[in-house]
């Protein structure tokens, strides 16, 4: 098995519903389900927005897809959304090929990923 | 170009196949953006056969004439020759999906079937010239997955 993308929180100035965090490793079919528990788990009952650090992430296939779309379809039953910083080269490929740009908002740095989250949303 | 062709079982350690075709397909010449996708669509073809294909089977890769091949093959043959689709299905979860992948990503994929098994060659061309789009120096995507 690939071993597990390690999910770690990053302590960035944002308000208390947004959720940083960055994952670093190779997601694919063998680890994906493993990640999707852990983001679960690292969500708290006050997080709306999550906001992933991909610059660690070498890869992802239509597994891991799919499970970046379930955890999008869970920050929206909050009234939330997921945003993305720095995707590597292959990254940004398989997420075009897929359609996946349109369905995250993507950043160049984890700084204006935290910029747009800000700009987005209000804490309640 | 003949290259000697390698073989490896398909198992659920994703991470070394994916190594081991990258190393390979550097080696033959594939470079870039061309590179990226072919480890792609390998590893796409790969959990196909562990998803739907009985959990089990080989993938080989070789190089010949300039043209860069990987077998990807499962112990089930039920997939046959022709099952990549040409538009893109709507359902991320099927076996389709995985398949339309191969085709954007790869020059061609064809599929061979004999009862109990089907592989699936996804085929790259490695010679001059062909990996103008996107060619990059080599090592800028090397790092091992």
């Amino acid at each position: 098995m690939t071993a597990a993308v390690v999910l770690t929180p990053v302590s960035a100035p944002v308000a208390d519903h947004v959720l940083v965090v960055a994952l670093d490793g190779a997601l694919d079919y063998t680890n994906a389900e493993r990640l999707r528990q852990d983001v679960e788990a690292a969500l708290g009952e006050e997080h709306r927005e999550l906001v992933l650090d991909l610059s660690g992430m070498d890869f992802c296939d239509s597994t891991g897809i799919r499970i970046l779309l379930s955890v999008r379809k869970l920050m929206q039953e909050r009234d939330g959304a997921v945003t993305m910083a720095s995707l590597n080269a292959r990254l940004t490929r398989i997420f075009k090929l897929t359609g996946l740009t349109s369905a995250f908002t993507l950043a160049a740095s984890l700084a204006e990923a935290v910029a747009a989250v800000g700009a987005r949303s209000t804490p309640r | 170009m003949v290259d000697h062709r390698r073989q490896w079982p398909i198992t659920d350690d994703l991470a070394a196949l994916r190594e081991n075709i990258q190393r390979y397909a550097l080696r033959a010449g594939l470079t870039g953006s061309r590179l990226d996708d072919l480890v792609i669509a390998a590893n796409e073809a790969a959990i196909n056969v562990l998803e739907h294909g009985g959990g089990a089977g080989t993938l080989a890769i070789s190089c010949d004439g300039g043209v860069l091949a990987v077998d990807v093959a499962d112990h089930v043959g039920v997939l046959r020759p022709g099952a990549v689709p040409d538009e893109r299905p709507t359902g991320r979860g099927d076996r389709g999906f995985g398949l339309w992948l191969m085709g954007e990503l790869c020059d061609a994929v064809t599929i061979d079937r004999v009862p109990g098994q089907s592989t699936i060659r996804l085929s790259m061309q490695v010679g001059d010239g062909a990996d103008d789009e996107g060619a990059a120096p080599v090592g800028r995507s090397a790092r091992p997955v």
